[in-house]
């Protein structure tokens, strides 16, 4: 009997994502060492960003902690404080983002996109829909303690219907973990029904697809959309831009891209923000600080089989100075 | 007189050594250990596998500590796991047997 049982299971690993930093820690980190240097940086007549730059892009978050608590022990100065006087503009935009944890960065994103008059839309949607449950779940923790508010009823407060209700769900982190087991006749069943709810009838059944796609285990969802498309013509890209528009259907396309390529994502929008009028500092910042610890690598080498061009190359034609530096240093050479 | 339960867990520690003891360190289990284990043991999960590269995924998932040697903790996490799907295949099995 159990032979049987095991000839009808497939594995499924690869639940454990696997990660690509480009920023390691340093191998003999000396904290205090580390704060002196950039004490006497700060001092330096005219500031020494270089080494401020060399020092805190080469240590990822925790040892920067560390850091600070050694400079805070010698300087009697808050460091973070120091470094908001001695930098400006877009590197002290940086550096700020690189003292806070990847948690309190996304939850400070979020906040800094939804508060005040209007709401920043595209934020909103590259942070919610690119995070993973467990990301989330630490995001609304934080979010509270930062802000003294709940992440749901803020983003409730700013976005309406059916957007409204995706980034909802999303932020209700309620998506299943992978399980070991293939379970085909659910896969095809969810991918019938994706069929059946947009492409197959005349407008579409919403709340459907974010069920679906808010509660599915990832894996689970990329085999769904593989099977998607022996019911529809189309594919799930080609499908979310057929059936929805507006911001419901760029966080549909953010949540589908992410599924299934997410660093491919990342890649895209970086480029994106790069080349266009107004280079999107913000977008560019963000993306680098926030993925450098997680797979900004892999970034990269999507970033160059698909554009042809190294993200080094790109940066160091897109933007200058101080703020070029630090992209550059996060990033790490070419592989 | 041992337990049907006591049985199965005995059965669970010989079998890891029997295939442990075959070279190198005794007491764990080498890739090459491993892999002859799951292939006598196994033999149908092993061949349900699509995936070519399965064996040496589990290999790498279950060495968690990434020595190259697969200690009984990390084996019988193997074991749990399978045990738990196949369970969920029993719950079928039954429900199915009970509408006939």
């Amino acid at each position: 009997m159990i032979s049987e049982f095991l000839g009808q299971l497939t594995i499924n690993i690869g639940g454990h994502e696997e990660k690509f930093p480009t920023v390691v820690p340093a191998a003999d980190f000396d904290p205090d060492r580390d704060a002196a240097r950039i004490e006497t940086a700060i001092k330096t007549k005219g500031v020494d960003e270089q080494t401020i730059i060399d020092v805190l892009t080469k240590r990822p978050y925790y040892q920067r902690r560390d850091i600070a608590f050694a400079y805070e022990k010698r300087a009697k100065k808050d460091m973070i404080t120091a470094l908001k006087g001695a930098l400006s503009g877009s590197l002290e935009t940086v550096i700020l983002g690189l003292m806070k944890s990847a948690t309190q960065f996304d939850a400070s994103e979020i906040r800094g996109s939804i508060k005040g008059l209007g709401t920043d839309e595209e934020t909103l949607i590259e942070i919610l829909c690119s995070r993973s449950n467990d990301e989330l779940v630490e995001i609304k923790k934080v979010y509270k303690e930062l802000f003294k508010k709940e992440l749901e009823k803020d983003v409730a407060g700013d976005t309406s219907g059916n957007f409204a209700k995706l980034l909802l769900a999303l932020v209700q982190t309620k998506r299943a973990e992978p399980s070991a087991v293939v379970d085909y006749e659910k896969i095809d069943q969810d991918a019938r029904a994706l069929y059946d709810a947009g492409v197959k009838i005349k407008g579409t059944d919403v709340p459907t697809w974010i069920s679906i796609m808010s509660e599915r285990s990832v894996p689970h969802l990329q085999k769904v959309f593989q099977r998607y498309k022996s019911y529809s013509p189309y594919d799930m890209q080609e499908s979310v831009v057929k059936e929805v528009k507006g911001d419901l259907q760029r966080s549909f396309l953010v949540l589908v891209q992410c599924f299934e390529n997410k660093q491919l994502f990342f890649a895209k929008r970086l480029n994106e923000a790069m080349k266009s009028k107004g280079a999107k500092e913000k977008i560019v910042t963000r993306i680098i600080v926030s993925r450098c610890e997680v797979d900004l690598k892999k970034i990269c080498s999507e970033y160059k089989a698909n554009f042809g061009q190294s993200l080094q190359q790109t940066i160091a034609e897109h933007t200058k100075g101080d703020y070029q530096k630090v992209l550059l240093g996060l990033c790490g050479a070419e592989e | 007189m041992p337990s049907e339960l006591e049985t199965a867990m005995e059965s669970l520690i010989t079998v890891f050594h029997r295939y442990a003891s075959k070279d190198g360190r005794s007491g764990t289990l080498s890739r090459r250990e491993l892999r002859e284990l799951m292939e006598n043991e196994l033999s149908n999960f092993l061949k349900s596998q699509k995936d070519p590269t399965a064996i040496d995924k589990i290999m790498k998932d279950l060495d968690a500590n990434g020595d190259g040697q697969v200690d009984f903790e990390e084996f019988v996490s193997l074991v749990v796991g399978l045990s738990i799907a196949c369970e969920q295949c029993y719950q079928m099995h039954m429900k199915k047997m009970g509408k006939k």
